[in-house]
């Protein structure tokens, strides 16, 4: 009799068989996978794997002209299109760029500009790129010898030598801002590594003409010009090349041979860096992380040593796991929320929160708890269920392998990284995950822990409550309907970029991109912010409207309205919320005598909970050259159709009247 | 630190394929001037390449001749790598 578990597991792919080898000897088994015939290859991990500064160049290379060769993810995979432009010689990245997007589960088409081209290329970029659309984002690579030649400001006078630094900003400023007046696409410029400097011994740290406080003045000025500046992002090669060492970082014979600004392990950390932050602009980041708690967030078995009992103190282990728990707190603070997944008993837990006064960590920082003896897999997808957030939205952290393992076989759209084995090793490990790191943070960010405690209590008010209508009408939310001002751009942008499952066409218009819609008469941009008895939510829910024109004579005299974006915040589905903000939407469109509203649903892997939304306001499908090319459907409703009464259980006020209407 | 275990004349074969895609001959003759991409970008990366695939360390001066097989193959004679 044979088993259908005998047959043995084909895929040799394993994280964690990885993580436990030194560099050459990862290196030495992923080549063996990758030249097996037999085995079927996982580009994601290879080149996850291979393209690190850890693995033997010669393995690198192996990988990247492999591949160029016949390399790719499944075709449904999404595609980028990258353009690089640059001062020195940036060759190096487009093979190391693909291969570490492709880790991030991107296919791509990489360019890059010509040596010393780089005001031109920002000028008139069009005549340099390859495709007819423009790229989904430009990385520019800028280096000292390119922006910075006089290096030093020792002919000048003591106190001006930052006129070098600001000088030398301003040009890539104009530069900058010259590209983006034409193309709102989000651009990615490195900040400057220090380099050595023109002074030696006493004068290094004092002289304020010397190459590094030149440079320090530059990373500053770039640093201002990112925070005024929508959708202009600095990657930290300053901090990636002082992680490396200047001696691993810079390359002597490149630059003098071949005007590279940095050594082939450099360009490495540097395109890790950048394919991270491209990727998650274009699907967001993860917003939450559920962590184990025994030898996680303490040392030791709490059921086993109790609650004063476990590591967690101001020295040794304990300390370091104090640390991963302030980590862990910064993170929160940073808009992720935090989650619990642990095999313990709720009153021990509860215990170690209020007894135990070595805990960084408190009760309150955590938006669910799913301490109980199940399976992690049920627990984490319980608590993705509950936030209304999907797995893909997950991060694991767990210290044991087989758990690991485990929910990495059951849950594959949760990110389950490999914890660090040793303790020491895991607060560094916190401060380099990426997965998480949003590109832009907002007011909105701090409170999202406490939205979220909230939308707990008011499900806990729900199941007192019985029937869902009698529920929602004892919320007693109200919805401020508005337009758009500039003031709450940054938050519309991040809606954009956060929003995935109530969004009916996904599409991830930038800050800029939005500023410029907001100024342009024909677009309307309408947000909402609710509130019900346990709080206020903030701004939840929005749409882009294009207003197109109507002949007087023809069917549509008052135009038509089409909405090109509506989306809704994951914290608020299921209180009809979305039904209000549409029915003040169709209000609005009356009052400026459009008689049809158009919506399209470009369907999703994850939007599904949109699906019926237009059909279920009484929006009828009609036929549209669009839906052929991308999969979609058009709805359009005659606004002749009285409108619905509102629904009771939201009270709507709108500020959009007052508005001068244009 | 070589990488897999493989012969000198299979790693430097490997090193030509994966920089520049040539499965050409390596005969002594073959030159830069043979070789599509072997051009001053690729012949520092080929120095790099050769460097640590190999344990050697190339001088500026050294690696200016190293423009076809022969020299690359004295060198590495010359630094003690069997290439036979």
């Amino acid at each position: 009799m044979s088993f259908p578990w005998a047959e043995p597991d084909v895929s040799p792919w394993d994280e964690e068989t990885l993580a436990r080898l030194s560099a050459p000897d990862r290196a030495r088994l992923v080549r063996r996978w990758l030249e097996d015939p037999a085995v079927t290859i996982d580009w994601r991990m290879a080149c996850d794997a291979l393209c690190a500064s850890e693995i033997p160049a010669r393995d690198r290379s192996f990988l990247v002209s492999l591949l160029r060769r016949s390399g790719e993810l499944p075709p449904s995979s999404p595609r980028l299109r990258v353009a690089i432009t640059g001062t020195g010689t940036l060759g190096p990245l487009v093979d190391l760029l693909r291969c570490r997007l492709v880790a991030e589960g991107f296919s791509s088409d990489v360019h890059v500009g010509q040596f010393g081209q780089m005001h031109f290329e920002l000028r008139k970029p069009e005549a340099f790129w390859p495709w007819r659309e423009p790229p989904s984002a430009v990385l520019v690579g800028i280096d000292v010898g390119g922006v910075l030649p006089d290096r030093t400001g020792v002919d000048l006078p003591s106190d001006a030598g930052h006129v070098r630094a600001d000088e030398a900003l301003a040009d890539l400023a104009e530069a900058l801002r010259a590209f983006r007046s034409r193309y709102p696409i989000p651009v990615f410029v490195n900040n400057l590594p220090p380099i050595a400097s023109g002074f030696q011994g006493v004068h290094e740290g004092s002289d304020q003409r010397g190459t590094r406080p030149l440079i320090g003045r530059f990373n500053e000025g770039l640093a201002a010009l990112a925070r005024s500046e929508p959708d202009v992002f600095v990657l930290d090669l300053c901090g990636l090349a002082a992680e490396l060492g200047g001696l691993r970082f810079f390359d002597a014979r490149r630059w003098y041979y071949a005007r590279m600004p940095c050594s082939y392990d450099g360009f490495t950390e540097w395109a890790c860096e950048a394919a991270s932050a491209i990727a998650t602009f274009a699907r967001g980041p993860r917003k939450c992380i559920a962590v184990d708690l025994d030898d996680t967030l303490w040392g030791g078995i709490l059921g086993e040593v109790g609650p004063r009992g476990i590591e967690l103190g101001q020295e040794g282990l304990g300390l370091a796991y104090r640390d991963f728990q302030a980590e862990l707190r910064r993170i929160r603070r940073q808009g992720v929320l935090l989650a619990a997944a642990s095999k313990n008993d709720p009153p021990m837990v509860d215990q170690v929160f209020e007894q135990n006064p070595q805990m960084v960590l408190c009760r309150d920082d955590f938006v669910a708890m799913e301490t109980n003896w199940e399976d992690k897999s049920a627990n984490i997808r319980r608590i993705a269920a509950d936030l209304g957030i999907g797995l893909d939205s997950v991060i694991f952290l767990d210290d044991s392998p087989q758990e690991r393992s485990l929910v990495r076989w059951e849950l594959p759209d949760v990110l389950t990284p490999v914890l660090p084995a040793d303790p020491v090793d895991r607060p560094r490990f916190l401060r380099k995950l990426r997965a998480w790191r949003p590109l832009r943070s907002t007011a909105e960010d701090g409170k999202r822990t406490e939205y979220y405690r909230m939308r707990a209590a008011s499900r806990a008010h729900a199941e007192a409550h019985g029937s869902a209508a009698a529920f929602l009408l004892s919320l007693r939310q109200t919805l401020q309907f508005k337009r758009v001002e500039p003031a709450e751009l940054p938050r519309l942008a991040q809606m954009h970029e956060r929003t995935n499952q109530f969004n009916l066409t996904t599409r991830r218009l930038t800050a800029a991109e939005l500023a410029d819609l907001l100024n342009r008469r024909e677009f309307r941009l309408y947000i909402g912010q609710v509130s019900d008895r346990f709080g206020d939510h903030g701004h939840v829910i929005a749409a882009v409207v294009r207003v197109l024109p109507g002949a007087a004579d023809g069917p549509d005299p008052g135009g038509v309205w089409e909405i090109e974006s509506f989306l809704m915040s994951c914290r608020v589905i299921g209180r009809v919320v979305e039904t209000a903000f549409l029915q003040e939407l169709l209000r609005e469109a009356r009052r400026s005598k459009a008689r049809h509203v158009v919506a399209r649903f470009v369907p999703t892997e994850r939007n599904t909970v949109a699906a019926a939304f237009l059909a279920a306001h009484r929006f009828e499908r009609i036929a549209d050259a669009r839906d052929a090319v991308d999969g979609g459907s058009t709805w359009r409703l005659d606004l002749e159709t009285p409108l619905a009464a509102g629904p009771e259980v939201v009270q709507v006020t709108s500020l959009a009247a007052s508005r001068d209407a244009s | 630190m070589r990488t897999g275990g493989e012969a000198p004349p299979a790693v430097l074969a490997g090193i030509f394929k994966d920089l520049f895609g040539y499965t050409g001959s390596l005969a002594d003759a073959v030159s830069h001037e043979d070789v599509s991409g072997w051009d001053s970008l690729g012949h520092v990366q080929l120095i790099e390449e050769l460097e640590t695939a190999f344990s050697v360390r190339i001088s500026s001066a050294e690696m200016l001749e190293m423009t076809h097989l022969g020299a690359i193959r004295g060198l590495l004679r010359q630094r003690g790598v069997a290439l036979e």
